[in-house]
């Protein structure tokens, strides 16, 4: 009898690059991409468009997660949710094929990655899953994805991760919770995780700072990573201790300095259920947006102070994006909502797309 | 007043049209009364939280007196008792090991209740090292509630009462007598967990009241529907677990080269057991709760969530057939194939819920909240 894992997962999905319905160039500056669930249960990357909606839709092997820009060009890579194995390359707004590559066989995307200043080469967050630790991959965007090398995160279950602006030094969110594929996304060593911020050389793999929270907080994964202003970087937290507790969610970090957690009133905090989804900064790094899905909530940190300045409710955000504008963000829900952010703006939800939006969204830099 | 009546009955078929629309925009709950949400949670705390605990507790002071006994006096009778009684109190755990938060969510109870999986076999490194170097901390409750969770909890008793060099406990003997005394403790540790865990949520100054009294300022749920939230997400990720993990994971549906799971508590053979007794206690949970019957006072029970629950008890049959059919279930062709099957029922049983809280409960599930990404 023939039944196979497809059959018992009732997984899968065709690959092919959808027509550009309305698609237009002159429809709006503000061009964002994103990972969706259709209606029909099949999953894609999707290029939205303020005013016209969505412009494009690439469909996908699975599940997608984050995205990335190649410097310079309108390519996108949309990466596998954790524990998948595949990314696609597609151009937004262009007819070209997309581009199919996928981790190691002893690999596995965490569904993150960042590009060089140049855009030839890519860098992956993966799980070398039998040696349960993290690592990162690299790959030649001008030889269709090629892995070229890889070296350690410097920690386990890397998630996000950003460069630098000196283009050289990348900060890693290793969330600290083990998973292993052959066990799906079962949290495997809860009771020892110890989460860190690492930051790596790209150019020698050198691990060149590491920094964990207070062994009370070693349940506090940090995850979701932005840059702000002069290189601060700010990350976002999911706690894995009991329900009952609410340790701050929202955290920044300048090199050299020890891991710093905003303090805010447990009213601001315990809404967001222990769990942070998405983090980006605004356009000019002044701003930080956070959001949480299993609390409907975004906060926006001002960078100057450190304070939480405002909170906006949407049921099950996650999807935060800046906009061109400076202090402005983009928010896109699982029930398919896209709203914005700015201050002193009355602003609501823009649009209801009949699609679930998945946990990530960026910004499309003009070309 | 014939055509007067005619355009009466016509403005009243528009009128009750455009109230059924209204309705229907306006939710699922419009015009109706509210979904209950803490009678719900009141009745899965009486009727499925708090006896399962209970049970789990009597099983566990069960199993420490059986081990107990075999170290006082070995023999292949004693060992047996003790092993009957491993796997009552297993059984009991599997039906209230959905519940994973709340008290048993603290000081790592629940991996110290069961670590598994464990895709890296650190657990049987842990254990073997205890056992070769005759590590005296596993031999006391309180030390060893102080190490490593994988030296803990049901699977090292697993290892301890029945893989191959269990006999040792059958004679009088140091080996059988280092063994035993780790049994012990690891037994008696598992009793405290049960103990602490059912006395949180039977006291109504303890977690009880946390779970009952949504609100403002409660620590971990702010609304009524949350505590229905979290009971939800424990039935699907109780089933995802069984699915994708518990029967997954040994099958071998695995990414590229990862190799497939060895199956929970493997010496005993106990893992279809185990998963019939993860499926009644989601049963319990929907009927215990009441969010099989009527999901709102003085309508009729919910036929399609009493399905759910028959669906449930149609799986029963088929994992106990395919633990006839080999001990190994996941290397038997036949029993493999019976397993593969109840990929759909598993599937089914945990969508329809789903559709269910977001429909009849008014819950978001949301499609990013249920993730850890």
């Amino acid at each position: 009898m023939a039944i196979d894992r497809r059959t018992f997962l009732l997984a899968g999905g065709a690959v092919l690059l959808a027509p550009a319905p309305g698609a237009d160039a002159a429809c709006h500056p503000d061009v964002f991409a994103a990972a969706c669930r259709e209606p029909s249960g099949a999953y894609s990357a999707i290029a939205y468009d303020e005013t016209c909606g969505v412009t494009q839709r690439v469909i996908l092997p699975g599940r997608g997660h984050d995205l990335v820009q190649r410097p310079g060009t309108r390519e996108c890579v949309v990466f596998a949710r954790r524990p998948g194995t595949f990314a696609v390359a597609f151009v937004a707004g262009g007819s070209r094929q997309p581009v199919h590559f996928s981790s190691r066989p002893d690999r596995h995307f965490f569904g993150h990655g960042v590009f060089s200043p140049n855009g030839r080469l890519l860098y992956t967050s993966e799980n070398d899953f039998d040696e349960g630790r993290g690592m990162i991959g690299v790959r030649d965007a001008t030889a269709g994805y090629r892995q070229i090398g890889e070296f350690p995160s410097g920690g386990i279950e890397p998630h996000d991760l950003c460069l630098l602006g000196d283009g050289r030094t990348l900060v890693i969110a290793n969330g600290g919770i083990e998973t292993h594929p052959a066990s799906a996304r079962e949290n495997l060593n809860i009771a020892t995780m110890e989460p860190s911020l690492a930051y790596v050389d790209i150019a020698t793999g050198e691990l060149l700072e590491e920094h964990r929270l207070p062994q009370s907080l070693h349940k506090l994964s940090i995850r979701h990573l932005a840059l702000a202003q002069r290189d601060e970087v700010y990350f976002g937290c999911q706690y894995e201790g009991p329900i009952t507790e609410h340790p701050p969610l929202i955290g920044f970090h300048r090199r050299g300095e020890p891991l710093h957690l905003i303090d805010a009133p447990d009213a601001l905090y315990r809404p967001m259920k222990n769990y942070i989804g998405s983090v980006s900064a605004d356009r000019n790094g002044e701003m930080v947006a956070a959001t949480s899905p299993r609390g409907g909530l975004a906060l926006v940190v001002d960078v100057a102070t450190r304070r939480i300045i405002t909170e906006r409710s949407l049921s099950d955000v996650c999807g935060v994006a800046p906009r061109h504008a400076g202090a402005s963000f983009l928010l896109t829900s699982g029930a398919g909502d896209v709203g914005t952010w700015s201050p002193n703006a009355t602003d609501g939800v823009l649009h209801r797309e009949n699609l679930s939006w998945d946990n990530h969204a960026i910004l499309l830099d003009a070309v | 007043m014939q055509t007067k009546f005619h355009l009466g009955r016509a403005m009243m078929k528009i009128l009750a049209l455009a109230m059924w629309f209204a309705v229907l925009a306006a939710g699922p709950f419009a015009g109706a009364v509210a979904f209950d949400h803490p009678g719900v949670a009141r009745r899965a705390l009486e009727r499925h939280i708090v006896p399962a605990y209970e049970r789990l507790n009597t099983e566990a002071a069960k199993h420490v007196t059986a081990i107990a006994a075999l170290c006082q006096t070995p023999s292949a009778a004693n060992l047996e008792a003790a092993r009957a009684g491993f796997k009552s109190a297993l059984i009991a755990w599997g039906h209230i090991e959905h519940i994973r938060f709340g008290p048993i969510s603290e000081q790592n109870r629940y991996d110290s209740m069961l670590f598994w999986p464990d895709p890296r076999g650190i657990s049987r490194r842990h254990i073997t090292r205890a056992l070769s170097q005759q590590d005296p901390d596993v031999l006391v409750p309180e030390s060893l509630a102080t190490k490593s969770v994988a030296l803990q909890g049901f699977t090292a008793l697993d290892t301890l009462l029945f893989s191959s060099e269990s006999d040792a406990l059958k004679q009088p003997g140091a080996a059988g007598q280092f063994r035993c005394g780790y049994a012990r403790a690891l037994a008696v540790n598992i009793e405290r967990i049960a103990q602490a865990v059912r006395e949180a949520w039977s006291n109504s100054s303890a977690f009880a009241h946390v779970w009952l009294h949504p609100g403002p300022g409660n620590p971990a749920f702010l609304k009524p529907e949350e505590t229905t939230h979290a009971l939800g997400q424990a039935y699907l990720m109780g089933l995802e677990n069984v699915r994708n993990i518990r029967l997954g994971g040994p099958l071998g549906f695995k990414d590229r080269n990862a190799r497939p799971l060895t199956p929970v508590v493997p010496y005993s053979g106990l893992v279809l057991d185990l998963a019939i007794a993860d499926i009644e206690g989601l049963r319990d949970l929907l009927l215990g709760s009441g969010l099989a019957e009527a999901s709102r006072d003085g309508e009729p029970a919910h036929t399609v969530m009493q399905s759910v629950t028959g669906e449930l008890q149609m799986m029963i049959p088929n994992l106990r057939k395919a633990a006839a059919m080999s001990p190994k279930p996941f290397q038997d062709a036949n029993a493999r194939n019976t397993l593969i099957l109840l990929g759909y029922p598993l599937k089914n049983t945990h969508d329809t819920v789903l559709q269910y809280l977001k429909q009849e409960a008014g819950l978001t599930m949301g499609f990013n909240s249920l993730d850890g990404d």
